[in-house]
C-alpha cells in the first residue's frame, strides 16, 4: 500500500507542477493598444447602454452623418477605464482630463477604425473635477474646474502638442455668506479675455445664490477684469464638457444662456447677451426661455446669423431626467424670439448632453426616441427644414455626445 | 456487491458486527477496514456491517468516522467462520485534520435534504491557513470576489446573486450582530466545525430577507473540553492566530472562548503598474509594492453557562469585542491609488442563550437568543494629496476618496432577539416556528462638517417563519412547506422630498414569502430534491427615506424580490474502500426591483434608489468527490451560470423601444468556474501516531467581459482574463493530530490574480502554521 501511496503522492507533485506551467499564460490587460492613429473618423458618436450599474459608454465613428445607420453590435469603442463623455473634441482629436475616472491624467486621443488610440498622456492631479474648456488658440487648450470644496476656482492652460500643463488658481469674489461654494460652468475665450459662468451654490434643496454671474479674466494675465451679476436668473452658462450654453456670434455679440433647474425653485431660464468690446451685461437684454418656449431652456448651440438651436423641457413634470421630455426650438437670439418649435422631432431624453453639432448649413440633432427608431436629424439652416440623418440602432439608454472631428 | 468473489469460501471468513455511537445511536457509514489489506466496508443505516471474503488470519480492524474517535481492535479469522465484533465510537468534538470523510456527516446528511445547500466539514481545512472566504470560494455556485489580499473588500455571491442578497450566520445569528469585523474574510476556518451555504432557499431557522442564499457558520457546540490553537505566518508580513476553546468546572460551570487575530501588511507586488517616468516623459510599467494597505483585525467573544440542567438544557450569557483597521490602497480599480485614507472600527456585543428540549412535552424544543451590539467605525480621509504607485504624492485640490475631506463616523447600536420552537409530533411530522426581532439604528456624520448624525434612520424588522416538514415512505421522501411574513418599522427625522421639503418620516410595511423544499431517494444511493422560494430583499431605511441631504426619500421603492427555484440528484457509491460521491444542480433565479441609486434630476450632487433592473439566472452546477480510505481525496466541480438582464425598457419608462441590453448576459460577473483539489495522506509514515498530508487545489474562472458581451468592437472591450489559482499544502500532524505544522504556497505559479477588473491579487506566497488541538 505505501507503493501505492508514493505512486500517488508523485503522480500528485508531477500534475500540480504540470498544470502551473501550462496554466502559466501571459496575458495582457492592458486594453486597446495600437499604433497613432493619423486621421479619424469625420464624426463620432457617444452613447450608453445599460442600466446602473451595468452602464457603458462608448464611441463609434461615422464617415456621413446624412444617410446610413450605426449600431453598437460588435461595433464601436468601449471606452471604458479610458475616458467618457464629459471630452474635449478638436482637430481630429480628443483631450480627455480625467474628470470623473481619477486616473490622474490628462490624455490625448485619435479614433480611427474602432480604435481609440493613446497620442500622449500626462500626469494631471491638479484638478478633477474640470467643468469647462476653450480654445485661446489651436495649440492652447484652458481648463477650468473647482476645488473639492468648491471654494477655489482652478484653471490650467494646456500645450495642445506637448500636453505641458500651467496651472493656477483664479481669483473671483469670495463665496457670499451663508453659502456653501462655487461651481464653475461655461468658459469662453474672446478677444484676450476669457468669460467663466458661475455660480455660488448651497447645501441642496436650499437654493444657490440668486445671482446669474460671468467672471471675466484678462488672458493670459489671469486678472479679474470684472465679475457681472444679475438677479433675474441663476446657474449662468452651460459646463461645455457636457453641452453648450453660449453663443458668439458673427459681431461679436456674446449670449449666455443660464439655466437655474436645481439651483432655484423660481427662477426663470434666459438668455443674457454681453455686447462686442463690453464688460457688462447689456441692460436692454433679457430673453426669457420659460415665457418664450413654455419650460426652461437647457443648452444653446449657435447656428449662424445671430440663431441658435435651444433645448428645452418640452413635457411633463417628470421627477427624474429619465423621461422624453426634452424639445428642441430655433431661437433668434439678436430679435430674443422663437423662430419656431423643431416638432418633427420626437421628444428626447437627457439634459446634459452634446446633441447638436453644426457644420455648414448643417445643424445635426440626435435625438433619442422613446418609440420608433432614432436618428441624427439633419435641420437645414438655410431653409429652415428638417430631415433624418443617420440612424442610430435603438434601444440605447443615452445618446451622449455628437462630434465632429475632422 | 462489496467484493468480487476472488478465493474459495474454505480458505475466507468474515467479519460482521455493528457500530454504535456513546449514547446507543446506530451509526450508519462508519469506514471498517482491515489494516494493511484492501478489505472493508461500511456500516448500513442500522449500523450493521458486513466484510466478507476475509481469508483466514489475525487482522486489526479499524472503525472511522468523521466526528467520532477512531477505534481499532485485533481479531483472528478462521476459515468458514463469521466474527462478531461490536463497535462504540464516542464523538469528538473537533476531528483531527487528517482523517479524511469517510462516512455520512452531518454536512451529507444536509447536502441530502430537499435544501440546496453547500455543507463543508471544514475540518479538512484546519491545517491550513485559509479563512472562511477561501474556503467556500471552493464550493460550487459560490464566487468571492476579493478586491486584494487579506481584509480586503469582497463580494460574495450565490448563484449569481450577491450583495445584500446574501446574509451571513454565526450559528443561526447574523453576523452583524457580532459586529461588522465578523466578516468572512476575517474568521479563520478553525473557528467554524461547519458551514453550510444555503442556495436561493432558506429554512425559516435563519431568519432573514435573503434574496439570493445565506452562509450560516456551525461552530463546536458540544458537551467535550477541547482546545484548538493556531498561529501562521507568511508572506507580506502576514500573520493570523486563532483559539477556541471549552472547559467545564467542577461545578459543572462551562466556559468557552474563541478569539483571533489577524494581521498582514498585505505589501505585495503590483505588477505592471504604469508610472510617470519624468525623464523619458513618459508613463513606463513597473513592478510596484503596495505600500499602503495594512490590515489589522481581531476578536474574542467568550461565553459562560450551565448545560444540562433541569431547567435548561443550555443557558449562557457571553460577551464579544472585535475591531478592524485598514489602510486603503486603491479605489474601485488599482488607477486610483491611496496612500492615507483609513478605516477602523470597533464593536461590542453582549449575548444571552437559553435551549429547552421537550418544553412543557415531548417533542417540542425551544431555542432563544438576544443580544446588544454597539458598532462603530470611521472612515478617515483627510489628506488633500495624490499618490502614485512609487509611494510618491502631489498635492492636489481635493481629498482622496471623495471631493471633501472627511472623518465619518457610522454607528449602527443594533438589538437583536430569536426565538425557535421546534416540536416533532411524531417521526413523520415536525414543525418549526422561528421569529426573529432586529432593529438597527443607522448613524452617520462627517466630524469635519458637524458633530452628529441630525437624522438617524431606524429599523425594526420582524420576521416570523412557519414550517412543517413531513417524512413519509419510510423516509425516502421528506418534504417542507414553509411562509415567512417580515414586517419593517422605519423611522427617520426628516426625509427630503422631491420638491426639497422636509417631512417627518415613519412607516410600516409587510411583505409575505413562502417556499417548499422535497426530497425523494429513488434508491438507498440515488436521491433527487427540488426547492423553491419566493424570496424578499427588504428596503433599508436609507433607501427608502434617502439621508436627508444629498439623498431624497423614495417611498414608493419596493423590496427587491425573486423567484427562486432549485432542482437536483445525488449519488453515493460505495465499493470497497472506494467512495464516490455525485451532486448536480439545475438552478433558477428571476429577480425583479433591484434597488440602486440614481442621480436625481441632472443634479449630481442628490440621488435617489430606485427599482432600476431585473435579472433571470439559469445555471448548473455539479462535483464529483471520491476517497479512498483515508489516503486519498479529490474533489471537482464546475459551476454555470447565465445571468440575463430581463429589464426590458429604460427606468422611469414601461414601454416604447426595447433596451439594447434586454437579454443579454449581465456583465462583469464570472459565468463559468471550477475547482479541483485532492489531498494525499499517510498515517505512521514518519513514526507512530503521525500524519503526513499533501493537499493541492486550483480554482478556475473563465474570463468574462466587464461590460456587455454584444456591444463594441471586440478589440477595445475589456476582460478579466481567465484564472487558474493553484495552492500547494504539506501538514505533517503528530500524537494524533495533537501537534501540526503545516507548509503552504499559494498561488505557487505566481499568476496575476484578478477576480475583479483591474484589481490585482497577491502573486505567490508562502505560509507556516502550527497547529495544538487536544480534547
Amino acid at each position: 500500500m505505501s507503493i501505492l501511496t508514493r505512486k500517488l503522492f508523485c503522480a500528485a507533485a508531477l500534475l500540480s507542477v504540470l498544470t502551473g506551467f501550462s496554466a502559466c499564460e501571459k496575458y495582457d490587460d492592458d486594453i486597446v493598444s495600437g499604433n497613432p492613429g493619423n486621421g479619424s473618423d469625420n464624426y463620432a458618436i457617444w452613447m450608453q447602454l445599460g442600466s446602473w450599474p451595468n452602464t457603458t459608454q462608448y464611441v463609434v465613428g461615422a464617415s456621413s452623418l446624412t444617410s446610413g445607420a450605426v449600431s453598437l453590435k460588435g461595433n464601436g469603442v468601449e471606452v471604458t477605464s479610458k475616458a467618457d463623455y464629459g471630452i474635449i473634441p478638436h482637430k481630429g482629436y480628443y483631450y480627455y482630463p480625467s474628470t470623473n475616472s481619477t486616473n490622474g491624467r490628462l490624455s490625448k486621443y485619435s479614433l480611427k477604425d474602432n480604435q481609440l488610440t493613446t497620442i500622449k498622456e500626462v500626469p494631471f492631479t491638479y484638478q478633477t473635477g474640470v467643468s469647462s474648456y476653450t480654445w485661446v488658440d489651436d495649440a492652447t487648450l484652458v481648463l477650468m474646474g473647482t476645488n473639492g470644496r468648491g471654494n477655489k476656482l482652478l484653471c490650467s492652460v494646456v500645450d495642445a502638442n506637448t500636453l505641458a500643463i500651467k496651472n493656477m488658481e483664479l481669483p473671483v469674489n469670495p463665496v457670499p455668506a451663508g453659502y456653501a461654494g462655487m461651481m464653475s460652468r461655461s468658459l469662453d475665450y474672446i478677444n484676450g479675455k476669457l468669460y467663466v459662468g458661475l455660480v455660488y451654490t448651497a447645501d441642496w434643496p436650499a437654493p444657490a445664490y440668486p445671482k446669474a454671474i460671468v467672471a471675466i479674466f484678462d488672458y493670459p494675465s489671469m486678472k479679474l477684469v470684472a465679475q457681472l451679476e444679475d438677479g433675474r436668473s441663476v446657474g449662468m452658462g452651460q459646463a461645455n464638457m457636457w453641452m453648450s450654453g453660449t453663443v458668439l456670434d458673427d459681431k461679436g455679440d456674446y449670449y449666455l444662456l443660464s439655466s437655474p433647474g436645481w439651483l432655484s425653485p423660481s427662477l426663470p431660464s434666459a438668455v443674457y447677451k454681453i455686447s462686442a468690446g463690453q464688460q457688462q451685461y447689456d441692460a436692454s437684454y433679457f430673453f426669457n426661455m420659460n415665457q418664450a418656449l413654455g419650460g426652461p431652456a437647457f443648452s444653446m448651440y449657435s447656428i449662424g446669423n445671430g440663431r441658435a438651436i435651444v433645448k428645452y423641457k418640452a413635457a411633463g413634470e417628470a421627477n427624474t431626467d429619465e423621461g422624453h421630455i426634452y424639445g428642441y426650438a430655433i431661437v433668434d437670439l439678436v430679435r430674443a424670439t422663437v423662430v419656431r418649435k423643431l416638432t418633427e422631432l420626437p421628444l428626447d431624453k437627457g439634459e446634459s448632453l452634446q446633441t447638436v453639432m453644426v457644420e455648414g448649413n448643417n445643424a445635426y440633432i440626435m435625438v433619442n426616441a422613446e418609440t420608433g427608431k432614432d436618428y441624427v436629424w439633419i435641420y437645414d439652416i438655410a431653409n429652415g427644414t428638417v430631415n433624418t440623418g443617420l440612424e442610430i440602432a435603438g434601444g440605447y439608454d443615452y445618446l451622449l455626445r455628437i462630434d465632429k472631428l475632422k | 456487491m462489496l467484493m468480487v468473489i476472488s478465493a474459495s469460501a474454505q480458505q475466507t471468513g468474515s467479519i460482521a458486527g455493528a457500530v454504535r455511537s456513546a449514547t446507543g445511536q446506530p451509526l450508519g457509514d462508519v469506514a471498517i477496514t482491515l489494516k494493511g489489506t484492501n478489505k472493508g466496508a461500511y456500516t448500513k443505516k442500522d449500523g450493521n456491517y458486513l466484510v466478507d471474503q476475509v481469508p483466514a488470519g489475525s487482522y486489526t480492524v479499524v472503525a472511522s468516522m468523521l466526528g467520532y474517535t477512531r477505534q481499532e481492535q485485533a481479531v483472528t479469522v478462521t476459515a468458514g467462520k463469521t466474527i462478531t465484533l461490536r463497535f462504540t465510537l464516542a464523538e469528538e468534538s473537533l476531528s483531527r485534520e487528517g482523517v479524511t470523510v469517510t462516512g455520512k456527516t452531518q454536512s451529507r446528511q444536509l447536502k441530502e435534504s430537499g435544501y440546496a445547500v453547500n455543507a463543508i466539514d471544514t475540518k479538512r481545512f484546519a491545517n491550513t491557513t485559509s479563512d472562511i472566504n477561501s474556503v467556500l470560494n471552493r464550493t460550487t455556485g459560490v464566487k468571492v470576489r476579493e478586491q486584494g489580499g487579506m481584509g480586503s473588500e469582497f463580494n460574495f455571491s450565490i448563484n449569481g446573486l450577491s450583495g445584500r442578497a446574501v446574509r451571513f450566520f454565526i450559528d443561526g445569528i447574523p453576523t452583524e450582530v457580532m459586529g461588522s469585523s465578523m466578516t468572512l474574510n476575517n474568521i479563520p476556518v478553525n473557528l467554524a466545525e461547519r458551514v453550510e451555504i444555503y442556495k436561493g432557499v432558506l429554512p425559516v431557522s435563519l431568519g432573514a430577507d435573503a434574496l439570493g442564499g445565506a452562509v450560516n457558520l456551525v461552530t463546536n457546540q458540544n458537551i467535550k473540553n477541547y482546545l484548538d490553537a493556531s498561529y501562521s505566518f507568511g508572506s507580506f508580513n502576514t500573520h493570523r492566530a486563532a483559539v477556541t476553546g471549552q472547559v467545564t468546572g467542577k461545578s459543572g460551570i462551562v466556559a468557552r472562548v474563541s478569539a483571533f487575530l489577524n494581521y498582514s501588511d498585505n505589501n505585495y507586488i503590483m505588477k505592471a503598474m504604469e508610472l510617470w517616468d519624468e525623464d523619458k516623459q513618459l508613463y513606463v510599467k513597473k513592478d510596484v509594492r503596495r505600500f499602503h494597505d495594512q490590515y489589522r483585525s481581531y476578536m474574542t467573544q467568550a461565553e459562560v453557562g450551565v448545560m444540562n440542567k433541569k431547567w435548561a438544557d443550555a443557558f449562557f450569557v457571553g460577551a464579544g469585542f472585535s475591531a478592524t483597521d485598514r489602510e486603503i490602497q486603491t479605489g474601485s480599480n488599482q488607477d486610483n491609488v491611496y496612500g492615507a485614507a483609513m478605516q477602523n472600527g470597533h464593536a461590542f456585543n453582549t449575548t444571552l442563550r437559553y435551549r429547552k428540549d421537550h418544553l412543557f412535552t415531548d417533542g417540542l424544543n425551544l431555542s432563544v437568543f438576544a443580544a446588544h451590539t454597539e458598532d462603530k467605525y470611521t472612515i478617515t480621509d483627510t489628506t488633500a494629496y495624490r499618490y502614485f504607485w512609487d509611494g510618491s504624492r502631489v498635492p492636489g485640490n481635493q481629498a482622496e476618496m471623495g471631493a471633501i475631506k472627511q472623518r465619518t463616523h457610522i454607528s449602527r447600536p443594533r438589538n437583536f432577539a430569536r426565538a425557535n420552537f421546534s416540536y416533532t409530533l411524531n417521526p413523520m411530522h415536525g414543525f418549526n416556528l422561528n421569529y426573529t426581532f432586529d432593529q438597527v439604528t443607522n448613524k452617520n456624520y462627517n466630524e469635519l462638517l458637524t458633530d452628529k448624525d441630525h437624522n438617524p434612520g431606524k429599523i425594526g424588522k420582524h420576521m416570523v417563519g412557519l414550517g412543517y416538514q413531513q417524512t413519509l415512505l419510510n423516509s425516502r421522501l421528506t418534504n417542507t412547506f414553509f411562509g415567512k411574513w417580515y414586517g419593517m418599522q422605519l423611522q427617520q427625522p426628516e426625509m427630503l422630498s422631491g420638491n426639497g421639503s422636509y417631512v417627518s418620516a415613519s412607516g410600516f410595511k409587510s411583505y409575505f414569502g413562502y417556499g417548499m423544499a422535497s426530497r425523494f431517494n429513488i434508491l438507498p444511493v440515488l436521491g433527487v430534491k427540488a426547492s423553491y422560494e419566493k424570496a424578499y430583499r427588504l428596503q433599508e431605511v436609507g433607501e427608502l427615506f434617502g439621508n436627508g441631504y444629498d439623498q431624497i426619500g423614495n417611498t414608493k421603492l419596493k423590496p427587491e424580490s425573486s423567484n427562486n427555484v432549485n432542482a437536483g440528484a445525488f449519488v453515493t457509491l460505495k465499493k470497497g474502500q472506494h467512495r464516490f460521491y455525485a451532486e448536480g444542480s439545475w438552478y433558477f433565479r428571476n429577480a425583479a426591483d433591484f434597488i440602486y441609486a440614481v442621480v436625481y434630476q441632472s443634479n449630481s450632487r442628490v440621488s435617489r434608489y430606485e427599482n432600476t433592473s431585473k435579472v433571470q439566472i439559469n445555471g448548473v452546477e455539479g462535483e464529483l468527490q471520491y476517497d479512498f480510505r483515508d489516503i486519498f481525496h479529490t474533489t471537482v466541480n464546475v459551476s454555470y451560470q447565465q445571468a440575463l438582464n430581463n429589464t426590458k425598457y429604460a427606468p422611469g419608462s414601461n414601454g416604447g423601444t426595447v433596451e439594447a441590453t434586454y437579454r443579454n448576459k449581465i456583465p462583469n460577473q464570472p459565468w463559468l468556474f471550477g475547482n479541483a483539489l485532492a489531498s494525499l495522506g499517510r498515517n505512521n509514515l514518519l513514526g507512530k501516531d503521525t500524519r503526513l498530508q499533501l493537499n493541492w487545489d486550483m480554482q478556475y474562472v473563465h474570463w468574462f467581459y466587464l461590460t456587455w458581451e454584444a456591444y463594441g468592437a471586440a478589440a477595445t472591450k475589456n476582460r478579466v482574463p481567465n484564472q487558474y489559482i493553484q495552492n500547494l499544502g504539506l501538514t505533517y500532524s503528530l500524537q494524533n493530530g495533537k501537534y501540526n505544522i503545516s507548509a503552504e504556497c499559494r498561488n505557487f505559479t505566481d499568476q496575476r490574480a484578478y477576480d475583479n477588473f483591474r484589481l490585482q491579487k497577491p502573486g505567490r506566497a508562502y505560509y507556516v502554521k502550527m497547529r495544538y488541538f487536544i480534547k
